[in-house]
């Protein structure tokens, strides 16, 4: 094995932290959606 | 595919004692640490189907009562989907995916700490579930089966809150894995490994991970209304209070059914790698492959209300799903062709994974076949409900998920420990598990189709012959994993060294980069992106 002293060692830190955050959101969203069953289905 | 790589001599080595394991943000010892969880929960999971099996080797009740028999039924169903398959799919994804993609580790390790320590507290919840029917008042057992419909699952005692809870942890595990996972395969590949150059196997866990994000959270959010109609005095689920017990059914199999690609896919991904290794040829129609996956996800996400055809849905939803169920066997049947021409021609040899990976098609075919059968609506509302089905996903379960994962074991075993397994012995352990599982699950297509219904303790006398092969085959399909266990025991201790390229058609396998570090690989392995040619 070689060095390997072309490449750029790039910091992902920022992109990593921002696709978590969208992915989250839309696992959020994705959650709360049954809820919006509530109006109609709470008991009287 | 090639790679110049720096190694790190530098590195700090795995630190000692139990924060090894207990703080731990490396993707080789979490996945391990997913591996070792998967497969004591299989040994849980699977001792309760030995208890149904022994319970239904006679007509009569003998062992069980009928609560304890349905809620043993329930939490093998939920210990080997949410603790077995996913966790060590799961463990297979921390392990390879960072090696294969030539990342250092996994985009967001201490999130993936979290996800994997969640899983315990989440098996103890599961596991106390079942537990507290003993103590007295605490009510009635989870009698509902996994799918924990309501009224039923409204009316049980202490153990559905448990339950419930339980499912939220495993669901906050499963989405945050699954970020991570789809976060460290868009971030973290090297510099020269575009997205169609990614090994199947990466591919696979893309489409799992997304689909893990959009499914979970609607059943956390089903579970959650349950646990508001329970306590809270609401009545989503309760029809007099002008909620719908079949919202629950919707909410459930939205979930439900993406939920067996999720386990499917993995195992798909697997058989992307091990085949073309095995058969010395590269993997044939590798895009369209990757395009199949692609529209079994899109259109696994829009058929489930197929499980709930009993229910009165109008003609036009029905034929819709219908339809869109029966177009799902495009998608797969043109994988295993893949596979099938991957092998055509091929140099093959036929070591324990590429036995698995072939008993693999064979046996999902079939599982294929009367999954056509219970897609068609007029003949599901004969089949519904009855142990034909529960042949058919064992089929669609076992070689479609467990032996993929088997596949995978016995293909990486030899880069996780550094030593070779004694192939003598993994082919003696495919063969009794293929026999045996075949055994078990057979008979129950004639039983099915007889009469039988499913989640019932005790049976008529004429089934007795299909039950007592099915508990002979179910003894020994057990039985054989005290082998596999015995198996991986003695290669992590020992044995033969194995080298960085354990199989001699390991690169053309895989694009990946795993092979190019040595078996075992270091603690710390790509801290400078290798260059890919």
């Amino acid at each position: 094995m070689t060095e390997n002293e072309n490449v750029e060692v790039k910091n992902n830190t920022s992109a990593n932290l921002w696709t978590a955050i969208v992915l989250g959101v839309i696992a959020l969203i994705v959650g709360i959606m049954p809820f919006f069953y509530l109006k109609d289905m709470v008991a009287p | 595919m090639s790679a110049v790589i720096h190694e790190d001599h530098h590195h700090d080595g795995p630190p000692a004692g139990f924060k090894r394991w207990l703080y731990s943000t490396n993707h080789k010892d979490i996945g391990t640490m997913y591996l070792i969880f998967a497969l004591v929960m299989l040994f849980i999971g699977g001792g309760m189907a030995m208890i149904i099996r022994a319970e239904l080797f006679m007509p009569g009740i003998q062992i069980v009562n009928p609560d304890l028999y349905n809620n043993l039924l329930t939490d093998h169903a939920l210990i080997m989907i949410f603790g077995m398959v996913m966790p060590a799919a799961a463990g297979m994804a921390n392990w390879m995916i960072p090696m294969m993609i030539g990342a250092p580790d996994m985009a967001l390790p201490r999130m993936n700490n979290m996800s994997f320590w969640l899983l315990p507290a989440a098996a103890i919840l599961l596991l106390s579930s079942l537990l507290v029917q003993f103590i007295p008042g605490t009510g009635v057992p989870i009698n509902t089966g996994w799918t924990l419909y309501p009224p039923l699952s409204v009316q049980t005692g202490m153990g559905m809150d448990l339950l419930i809870f339980s499912v939220h942890l495993l669901g906050i595990s499963s989405i945050m894995a699954s970020i991570n996972i789809v976060t460290t395969i868009l971030n973290m590949r090297a510099p020269g490994m575009p997205f169609m150059k990614m090994p199947l196997f990466v591919w696979a866990w893309l489409f799992t991970g997304l689909l893990l994000i959009i499914v979970m959270p609607v059943l956390a959010g089903g579970v959650t209304m349950l646990l508001f109609d329970r306590h809270f005095g609401t009545s989503f689920f309760d029809a007099a209070g002008g909620g719908d017990p079949v919202l629950f059914q919707h909410l459930f199999w939205f979930f439900g059914h993406p939920e067996v690609y999720v386990l499917l896919l993995p195992s798909i991904g697997v058989l992307g790698l091990v085949i073309p290794t095995f058969s010395r040829k590269p993997l044939f129609g590798y895009k369209p492959l990757v395009f199949f996956m692609g529209f079994l996800f899109a259109l696994g996400l829009v058929v489930w209300a197929h499980h709930q055809y009993t229910i009165g849905m109008s003609l036009g939803a029905t034929t819709y799903f219908m339809i869109g169920t029966i177009l799902i066997s495009i998608p797969i049947g043109l994988m295993l062709f893949n596979f099938i021409f991957t092998m055509w021609r091929g140099s093959l040899t036929f070591e324990t994974p590429m036995l698995f990976g072939i008993a693999i098609i064979l046996m999902f075919a079939f599982a294929g076949v009367t999954g056509v059968m219970l897609a068609v609506v007029p003949a599901d509302l004969q089949y519904h409900d009855s142990y034909f089905v529960v042949a058919h996903f064992h089929y669609a379960l076992i070689p479609g998920a467990v032996f993929g994962l088997y596949a995978g074991v016995f293909y990486w075993l030899p880069k996780w420990t550094g030593h070779m397994y004694n192939e003598k012995q993994g082919k003696i352990f495919f063969w009794w598990t293929t026999l045996s599982f075949n055994l078990t699950f057979f008979p129950q297509h004639f039983s099915g189709l007889a009469g039988m219904p499913r989640r019932i303790v005790d049976y008529n006398i004429q089934y007795i012959e299909f039950n007592q092969i099915s508990s002979i085959g179910g003894f020994l399909f057990g039985l054989s994993h005290l082998l596999f266990l015995y198996i991986i025991i003695k290669t992590v201790k020992g044995g033969e060294k194995a080298a960085d390229k354990p199989w001699e058609g390991a690169q053309i396998g895989t694009p990946g980069l795993e092979w190019t570090l040595p078996s075992p690989p270091p603690f710390h392995s790509f801290t400078t992106p290798p260059q890919i040619k």
